[in-house]
């Protein structure tokens, strides 16, 4: 009987740890250089860059933001930006548009990356002014990402853009009737 | 928009508040020619920033931006609003130093901005409110012809700001280290977030728009309907009272743009109502 009530109180609490663990609400990141700040507050401090794919575990919720665990760290996330199922694999198709995830071609994406990017000034612009420039980044990295061959197809699905260059401009004869623009929308 | 513009909650909306893509909006947009003199009557609006100094600007409102409202981090949309963008990029021309880089602001205020050399922000609010593509085409040509017709430069020439760079002249090709040059950037950044641009100024954005769309093949009508589901959510001819008033009105701007569309006889243009459903869906949720 006391060897029981030795080891009874250390079972118990591996059986509720267990519980816990079952419960606990797992979600995924769904882009790029996510960021966990240290208050559901979008101008606090980012801790870290989650990337896409990545799995959290929900600690809690407050309002549109949603305190999560990752590896050893823990923080908040904007809740946009958290799904119950992983994203889409690099790759896969978008919208039925034909284009591709960007990030397919990692040579591609880093090349492209790498001519883009904050200045260095506008780092220290913003670290004066206590402004985190990770949206910022992220959306240069989104830009980069973006190739031509995506471009090009999704406006040729939607007869737009350089597809239109043949297209008449004018639905009526105009005697001096250039295009509008003498632009024939060739792709720049 | 940004000042296309500007900035109206739904809840502002449903009660009759201001907007923003009334175009027009905001207080405002007079220039204090005073302001541009210093020291000898040397006018400082000649002077101008140099490429990096309009990058490191632009990019100041797109942070400023950000740490406003939180940026949505949606791949598919955010995607899909570019690749709109992009292609009324075609449309444009030849421009130098501009880059268009795009982003969708989490809120449901209703807005967009444009920052020096390209960055683009636009809101969850304002696509919600938009009908097809040839409406978010239109919105967005209209904040690319700010950034194109360097609106957000001009602006900060005209509040004086250059001589904060004045001094730092010689350094600024290797600049950014001194205070000056950091809070005149700032200082630049909150001016073409808060405050809108002048009537002639949005005028012309509103014209060149129309241009980038046809170029791009896009239908311009989809500004206009955009411009008038805004005055008809407003229930105010003049774009909002007093918060707009030195803007063109709504009814002037959907006129002129009306008259525009009209003279030119353009074909009529892509809408895309479908996909953009389809791809603007999950904010409609």
């Amino acid at each position: 009987m006391r060897s029981f009530r030795r080891w009874w109180v250390p079972a118990a609490l591996a059986l509720i740890c267990a519980g816990s663990w079952a419960l606990a609400e797992t979600l995924f990141v769904q882009s790029d250089a996510t960021p966990v700040r240290t208050a559901a507050d979008p101008a606090s401090e980012t801790l870290a860059e989650l990337t896409k794919g990545t799995q959290v575990e929900v600690v809690a919720r407050e309002g549109e933001w949603v305190k999560v665990k990752a590896g050893d760290r823990e923080g908040y996330v904007y809740g946009e930006s958290l799904g119950a199922a992983a994203p889409p694999a690099a790759g896969a198709a978008l919208g039925g548009l034909g284009s591709v995830l960007k990030g397919s071609e990692p040579s591609d994406l880093s090349a492209s990356a790498a001519a883009s990017g904050l200045q260095a000034d506008t780092e220290k612009v913003a670290s004066a002014k206590k402004m985190d420039t990770s949206a910022v980044r992220w959306m240069e990295r989104n830009r980069a990402a973006i190739r031509s061959e995506e471009i090009a197809a999704f406006a040729a699905a939607g007869q737009v853009g350089p597809y239109r260059v043949n297209a008449p401009t004018k639905t009526k004869p105009a005697p001096k009737a250039k295009p509008v623009d003498g632009n024939k929308g060739g792709a720049r | 928009m940004r000042r296309l513009v500007l900035i109206l909650t739904l809840t502002a909306l449903l009660s009759g508040g201001s907007m923003m893509l009334a175009g027009g909006c905001g207080p405002g947009g007079k220039v204090d020619t005073g302001s541009l003199i210093r020291g000898g009557g040397t006018l400082l609006q000649s002077q101008t920033l140099t490429p990096r100094q309009e990058k490191v600007l632009g990019q100041t409102v797109a942070v400023q931006l950000t740490n406003r409202y939180p940026l949505l981090y949606d791949d598919p949309l955010t995607d899909y609003v570019s690749k709109v963008g992009l292609c009324v990029a075609s449309g444009v021309g030849k421009t130098e130093n501009v880059r268009f880089i795009f982003g969708v602001l989490d809120t449901p205020q209703v807005g967009a901005w444009a920052g020096p050399t390209g960055y683009i922000l636009i809101t969850r609010g304002a696509l919600a409110m938009m009908r097809d593509e040839s409406e978010l085409a239109g919105v967005l040509a209209h904040e690319m012809a700010h950034a194109v017709k360097r609106h957000g430069v001009e602006q900060f020439k005209q509040a004086g700001l250059m001589s904060g760079l004045a001094d730092v002249g010689r350094g600024l090709a290797g600049g950014g280290e001194n205070a000056q040059f950091i809070n005149s950037m700032a200082a630049g950044a909150d001016l073409i977030v808060s405050k809108p641009y002048s009537r002639q100024n949005e005028s012309e954005a509103d014209a060149e728009a129309v241009k980038f769309l046809v170029r791009s093949g896009y239908s311009p009508k989809g500004l206009l309907t955009f411009l008038k589901r805004l005055q008809q959510t407003q229930g105010r001819e003049d774009g909002g009272g007093q918060m707009f008033s030195t803007h063109p009105g709504l009814s002037d701007r959907i006129a002129a743009i009306g008259s525009q569309i009209s003279r030119g006889g353009y074909a009529p243009g892509a809408v895309n109502k479908g996909r953009f459903i389809s791809n603007t869906a999950r904010i409609r949720a």
